[in-house]
């Protein structure tokens, strides 16, 4: 007798990815008493990731869960979800545990990873090498897709994301396109943020994004590093000059601060205002322009680019958490568009992933449309400005399959547990 | 962790959190750079206000350097507003044209002339390339004009980056000029010569392995095959050249040949050198 679980998410090589958000799944029994039924206890067994469980959907998940499994084999639901701020180091680390109530026999168990966005100053060098040869695939020195990243984020494109409401939804979705890419290449990848209000002095490394060179020009790496042989615009290496200290943050101002842009009212026409300080703040905290980083048209030729993104998405995140800001319906959630223009109001499918081109679009819409995922439906092909706003789905419908790792699922006022 | 309790714990960090202190002047250079990003920048003001105000501060003499550099600075952040920042673009250029002259202070005239050519304004192309020929009139340095010459990746300038890289003996000024000519087809006998040569310096060799590799893989795949069994060869190059063989796309040729790849995997197993081992374990990853 044993106990099969389902997750709803499994991907086609029978691996489940869990953020906080909670998931249907179901447990089963396989050979048990026909007519009766077994008590078991489900539980979270893994080594390094944490995981909750639930009856409905809610936000306060406990480590275990007693269900009775009827004996005919019917699946009995229930919610499962990663134990917020115990994340997984690496696929597997993450265990569903099922035994029996009665003896303590172990009935089953599913391995699985919890896989979230980390803040790079402490990620654990495993995770930081497996992130890098990623990135050094999806580059392959110049020859891969990330030329389709470099190529959205130009001179040509940049009404599309820049100095507009659109700003944030639109970096949301390109990180995750980007970070869907590394999972295609490594599934248990997750982009690290770089917290630039914060000293990161692990971060410029040359173990890790690249140690500074004493001549100005690019970047030091440890031989063999993955990113070792980067290029981008047929220019080899990655030229960075910091403007602030190793031990020092960034030249920007700190998370509680940027959260004050929103106002007494909280209001995102307001907590936009990020795109200048701490953002623009960010990328001049490198030298401007000969740092690659710190000019809008060239600032993609260094994929340190997608973790200070990831960063600028992770301060989103956690403003609409605790000003519960993430219903797209709600108007101090999002702005007008000013000026009025295509892309940045809530209904408008975004460029590139629309594969609209020609004015008031951009000329070519490279890298095709918005990649799928196993692991949620959501934001779908071509994502509205809308389908980026509940990254975690607090309210309900698909979660965009990603979460950080100080940004929990926590349902909002209005939505009760057992909700949609 | 109670989210409840998180939430409650975190909203008490927030509300104690303090508003933040534009930093005296008097202070390190990358607090006056902080003091000019939050007065480009300042929170309560619509996007770009403070635009006209940096610019009237990069542009007064009277001003110090340190005060009109941390304000370029800032105008850089502003150039990320995208629209907000697109009424005083016109006149930022302007402004950085008046800097880009011989009698402005180094500071500010590098970083002008960094502006321009990274908009690819020909003139500015044009003076760097002269300096180049003709190093009294440059208004940077060799190394410098090369990097800035790279901000507009269509500028065709291989030729002038050979001649350096031949006439100086500084390393940072060859790698600048190694760098323009990576991906240059009629550089590959400079590329392959240096990357085969134990007496360059290591930054050199292993830019002339990306070069190599991008403008010729075959070529490159076979010195690099070479340089990894070599074992009088410096063990890092030998790491820097296996890591390009495991992350580049795959040659035929090394592929069938079970020697080298019995030597990678030998060394995969018993170096202690972890990024030699982790380019070893990629490429055998890739078979």
């Amino acid at each position: 007798m044993n106990v099969q679980i389902d997750i709803t998410g499994t991907d086609s090589q029978g691996r489940v990815f869990l953020t906080w958000t909670p998931v249907q799944a179901t447990a089963q029994l396989v050979g048990g008493p026909a007519g009766g039924s077994v008590d078991v206890v489900l539980s979270s067994a893994g080594t390094v990731g944490g995981l909750v469980f639930d009856t409905v959907r809610s936000d306060h998940g406990a480590a275990s869960l007693p269900l009775s499994l009827p004996g005919s084999g019917a699946k009995v639901p229930f919610w499962i979800a990663g134990e917020f701020q115990k994340p997984s180091s690496t696929y597997g680390d993450a265990v569903v545990q099922a035994t029996d109530k009665g003896n303590g026999n172990h009935l089953g168990s599913k391995a699985v990873m919890v896989r979230i966005r980390k803040n790079a100053q402490t990620l654990p060098a495993p995770e930081r090498d497996r992130f890098l040869a990623a990135v050094g695939a999806l580059n392959a020195q110049g020859q891969g897709a990330y030329r389709d990243f470099r190529d959205m984020h130009t001179a040509a494109t940049t009404r599309e994301m820049h100095g507009n409401v659109g700003f944030l939804p639109w970096h949301r979705a390109y990180v995750l396109d980007l970070e869907r890419a590394l999972q295609a290449i490594d599934a248990s990848v997750a982009v690290p943020y770089w917290r630039f209000d914060q000293p990161a002095p692990d971060v410029f490394t040359r173990d890790f994004m690249g140690e500074p060179s004493v001549s100005g020009n690019i970047v030091v790496f440890r031989p063999g590093h993955a990113l070792e042989h980067w290029m981008t615009d047929g220019l080899p290496g990655i030229v960075r000059e910091l403007l602030f200290g190793l031990n020092a943050p960034g030249n920007v101002i700190d998370e509680a601060n940027t959260f004050k842009l929103g106002g007494t009212g909280n209001n995102f026409a307001g907590f936009r205002r990020m795109e200048g300080n701490p953002h623009g703040s960010a990328h001049t905290s490198f030298s401007f322009p000969t740092s690659p980083i710190s000019f809008v048209p060239s600032a993609v030729r260094d994929p340190l680019f997608f973790m200070l993104h990831a960063n600028v998405d992770r301060l989103w995140a956690k403003w609409q958490w605790v000003k519960h800001r993430a219903d797209s319906t709600d108007p101090a959630a999002f702005a007008q568009a000013n000026p009025d223009r295509i892309g940045h109001r809530l209904a408008d499918t975004m460029w590139p992933w629309n594969g609209v081109t020609g004015n008031p679009r951009p000329p070519t819409a490279p890298g095709g449309p918005f990649p799928d995922s196993d692991v949620t439906p959501a934001p779908g092909k071509t994502p509205k400005v809308e389908s980026t706003f509940d990254h975690l789905a607090v309210k309900g419908g698909n979660p965009l399959g990603y979460g950080y790792d100080d940004v929990p699922f926590e349902l909002p006022p209005t939505v009760v547990a057992g909700g949609p | 962790m109670d989210v409840k309790e998180y939430r409650r714990r975190y909203e008490a960090e927030l509300a104690a959190a303090s508003p933040e202190h534009p930093a005296s002047f008097a202070g390190s250079p990358e607090a006056a750079t902080r003091h000019a990003a939050q007065l480009g920048l300042v929170s309560g003001s619509p996007p770009g206000e403070s635009i006209p105000a940096l610019l009237a501060t990069v542009r007064n003499p009277k001003e110090t350097v340190l005060a009109r550099d941390a304000a370029l600075q800032a105008l850089g952040a502003a150039t990320f507003l995208g629209e907000d920042f697109a009424p005083y673009r016109v006149e930022f250029l302007d402004t950085m044209r008046q800097l880009a002259k011989p009698d402005t202070a180094s500071q500010l005239r590098e970083k002008a002339v960094a502006v321009l050519a990274a908009e690819k304004d020909p003139d500015i192309q044009g003076m760097l390339q002269r300096g180049l020929r003709d190093p009294q009139s440059a208004l940077v340095s060799a190394g410098k004009a090369l990097q800035l010459l790279t901000l507009d990746y269509h500028a065709d300038v291989a030729g002038l980056a050979e001649e350096v890289f031949h006439k100086t003996d500084d390393v940072a000024t060859k790698e600048a000029a190694l760098r323009v000519l990576a991906t240059n087809a009629n550089s590959q006998d400079l590329l392959a010569k240096v990357l085969g040569d134990k007496s360059q310096p290591r930054a050199l060799r292993a830019l002339s392995a990306t070069g190599l590799h991008s403008v010729n893989p075959q070529r490159f795949a076979g010195i690099a095959r070479n340089i990894f069994m070599d074992g009088s060869d410096y063990e890092d190059i030998r790491a820097t050249t296996l890591g390009a063989l495991a992350s580049a796309p795959e040659y035929q040729a090394l592929r069938s040949d079970s020697t080298f790849l019995d030597q990678v995997r030998q060394l995969g197993a018993q170096t202690s050198l972890k990024n030699l081992r982790a380019a070893a374990n990629r490429l055998m990853s890739n078979q």
